[in-house]
């Protein structure tokens, strides 16, 4: 049968949009007769308040507070339950999982110890679900490096000790680290390993790092990070339907989601000296109206290589084995983001250098923009309209050229001739809609990724979210092998 | 001696009036002196706000707001969501410029950065409040003609108060572009020089919502501000109450208070 993704997407709008409550549409001549309100905050007030500072009322002794009760006031976190329904059944191979429907709960945590300008800071998930060959282990194992392709089932994500002063923030641990100024892809944000067991609900690995946020002006900011510990992205396994179709003749080598392959061995970056990762960058704010960074990094990429490898059996007989390994990289990026009447605009760029040729030397780059509706929103009974649009490509200034290196990290690299969008529909503080896309526009790789998504607010802290998940394109494309995937979400998640 | 004493009178007559005349003050003098009476160097307020829609249902958040003068009525400002925990850690920083737009970031803890907002979002509610990013803004006074309309005695919280009512239009084509409101009206007391009422009024002049003021206390001197405050969306059938739980007036708050490290390490949720 053939395909109509716009169709189906409108389609699958429409069905979101009646299974959402209802709504009026029709302006109310609304008066507030008695404000009930006020009879609730005059008894919330019946307690002095607290006043502070010159001439202020003398404050109310307050309770010292212990360590547990700090433990307890900081602690936060989330539960989230999310099915899936797949509307086609993926490619039969070997132990591939062939079901449609999939479920799990996720239950993220975080907390905090304070004393004076010192914190500890802790969080992380228990997560668990019915997708095959997905979840296993927990933090305690491979503590410093996690190793495992699989989703932890329980996590310590972030684990670090903060000291910050009025000018400087030093920090020591585990916590993500993110770069950029972009807003939907962001070239620049490579030191931020992801699970990607799910590759459109990914989650944030984090990385153990020493760094340093100096103020040395007004809002002028210098970062410097020591990163010892090169953490791998986690990928599906072999028999997840995100492995994807493929045809005689698709490269098996370069999709984020490759693995299991008998003739390929993993040379992930260990934990050495040689494999330190270290980061500095400038960044000012408000200047002029304008923001700017400019940054650096030096260690392993997260894009892998390959490289052949001959070995001699005990046959006598020579047999070639395919290695992906992590290269070592420079990567100098800068960015900037200003406004302008209702328009945001932003741009960024990377250059990543190379060591002994093993892999492209080239400039990766997005440019884009947000406008904001909202006179013309307001006419449509909506609250506003953000449209988001980027475009994303690379130029190639040195190919790889090593001995015994077969293949560069080109077809893993994301952003090469992307328009990527977004359009956020308000209706409400509790209704909105949104859309996502992203089309790849290079001949013989074209694709194509689209999102709707509806969520609306229950109550405090629950949001429900119904979403649908359209891909196509070539069959050697990323969205291509993903073409069987089309799925329909439905998620709770309460906050607390 | 009858035209001197004629002469006399007239005279008498004529400084009286000109006394008269100088009490007399302009919009912009009551507004001007407002902002005189009631700023200070630095503020900190935790608030308790409650947002109810049409159907009655209710939603409670907890904010943080800091403020701080950095010049001559320059000021930047932090707001952060503590409660509830979808909302929890978003923030929303404004630095004042003068003769240009005011820079605005909005932190979203799930996207884990900061995103510059433009100018146009400002017309926007912020975060389901019924406040825009512009009611939250200083006033402009420099872009705003104020005139008086009239004086009035004010029934307020069971009193009478002789107000100022005062009326803000957009002073300029650029300013009347970027505003939400073609006209604010503010009942503003005479004694204490305080807001009780604004009615603001969307571009078709239409009475789109009113903001009122209530329980005004002194924290420090003459600087006085309101412990509850109602914005009554008649447009949206909502409304947003907030009650302040804790204030502090002109203690030390760093500038670093109101930059992006600041958030991103956390100290903005202490």
């Amino acid at each position: 049968m053939k395909k109509r993704p716009l169709l189906t997407s409108l389609a699958f709008l429409l069905v979101m949009y009646l299974l959402c409550p209802p709504i009026t549409w029709g302006q109310t001549d609304y008066r507030f007769q008695e404000d009930d309100l006020l009879k609730e905050m005059d008894k919330a007030v019946e307690a002095p308040p607290e006043q502070k500072g010159e001439g202020g009322v003398a404050p109310v002794p307050v309770k010292q507070p212990t360590v547990l009760s700090k433990l307890v006031d900081d602690f936060h976190g989330s539960l989230r339950l999310r099915g899936m329904h797949y509307w086609q059944n993926p490619q039969e191979r070997e132990g591939a999982d062939t079901r449609n429907d999939f479920g799990s709960a996720l239950f993220k945590f975080s907390d905090k110890i304070g004393y004076q300008n010192v914190a500890l800071n802790v969080g992380g998930w228990v997560e668990y679900g019915n997708e095959e060959n997905t979840y296993s282990g927990t933090s305690f194992s491979e503590f410093w490096q996690d190793m495992d392709r699989r989703r932890r089932i329980v996590d310590i994500n972030d684990l670090y000790l903060n000291y910050s002063r009025d000018t400087f923030n030093f920090l020591v641990g585990k916590k993500t680290l993110t770069n950029g100024m972009s807003t939907l892809y962001l070239p620049s944000d490579r030191m931020r390993p992801q699970d990607l067991n799910d590759p459109l609900d990914v989650k944030d690995l984090n990385i153990w790092q020493a760094r340093m946020d100096y103020d040395v002006a007004e809002a002028t900011t210098l970062t410097a990070a020591f990163l010892p510990v090169y953490q791998p992205q986690k990928t599906p396994s072999e028999t997840s339907r995100w492995m994807g179709e493929r045809k005689q003749g698709d490269s098996m080598e370069f999709d984020i989601y490759d693995a299991g392959n008998a003739n390929m061995k993993d040379d992930v970056a260990k934990v050495t000296d040689t494999n330190f990762g270290y980061f500095a960058r400038f960044k000012k704010k408000g200047f002029h109206g304008w923001d700017f960074f400019a940054s650096f990094y030096h260690g392993p990429n997260p894009f892998y290589v390959v490289r052949e490898e001959q070995e001699q059996t005990s046959a006598g007989v020579t047999k070639t084995t395919r290695v992906k390994e992590v290269v070592k990289v420079d990567d100098y990026a800068a960015g900037f983001s200003t406004t302008y009447e209702s328009w945001e605009f932003h741009g960024e760029v990377v250059y990543n250098y190379t060591y002994d040729r093993k892999d492209d030397d080239y400039f990766n780059y997005v440019t884009g923009f947000t406008y904001t509706f909202d006179d013309f929103a307001k006419k449509i009974w909506l609250e506003k309209i953000d449209v988001t649009v980027e475009y994303a490509n690379e130029i190639i200034t040195r190919f790889q050229n090593a001995e015994t290196y077969v293949s560069s990290s080109k077809k893993s690299r994301l952003g090469r001739n992307d328009i990527l969008s977004r359009i956020n529909f308000e209706y409400n503080d509790k209704l909105s809609f949104q859309f996502v896309c992203n089309f790849q526009l290079t001949r013989g790789e074209e694709g194509r990724f689209q999102r709707l998504e509806a969520k609306y607010k229950l109550r405090d802290g629950l949001i429900s979210k119904l979403a649908g998940e359209f891909f196509g394109g070539q069959s050697d494309s990323l969205y291509g092998r993903w073409q069987r995937n089309d799925r329909l979400i439905l998620e709770f998640e309460y906050s607390f | 001696m009858a035209r001197r004493t004629i002469i006399w009178i007239v005279g008498i007559l004529f400084l009286f009036s000109a006394s008269v005349v100088s009490a007399q003050m302009t919009g912009k003098q009551v507004m001007e002196k407002q902002k005189e009476r009631h700023k200070v160097k630095t503020e900190i307020g935790k608030e308790d706000m409650v947002l109810q829609d049409k159907s009655g249902a209710k939603e409670n958040r907890q904010v943080v707001r800091y403020a701080k003068e950095v010049g001559k009525d320059l000021h930047r400002y932090l707001i952060v969501f503590l409660s509830p925990g979808d909302i929890r850690g978003t923030a929303l920083r404004t630095w004042e410029k003068k003769g240009g737009d005011n820079d605005q970031w909005l932190y979203l803890p799930a996207q884990k950065k900061e995103q510059r907002i433009a100018k146009a979002g400002k017309k926007n509610y912020f975060m389901g409040t019924d406040f825009t990013f512009e009611d939250m803004e200083p006033e402009d006074l420099n872009n705003f003609n104020y005139n008086i309309l009239r004086s009035e005695q004010f029934s307020h919280e069971g009193k009478a108060y002789d107000c100022y009512v005062i009326e803000a239009l957009p002073a300029n084509d650029k300013k009347k572009q970027e505003t939400g409101y073609a006209k604010r009206i503010m009942w503003i007391e005479k004694a204490n020089l305080t807001t009780l009422k604004t009615d603001f009024y969307d571009k078709r002049n239409k009475h789109q919502k009113t903001q009122t003021n209530f329980k005004y206390v002194s924290v420090g001197g003459a600087v006085m501000r309101p412990m509850q405050t109602i914005m009554n969306n008649m447009e949206k059938s909502h409304k947003t109450a907030t009650t302040t739980r804790s204030r502090q007036i002109n203690t030390n708050i760093g500038d670093s208070t109101f930059t992006e490290q600041f958030i991103q390490s956390g100290k903005h949720l202490e």
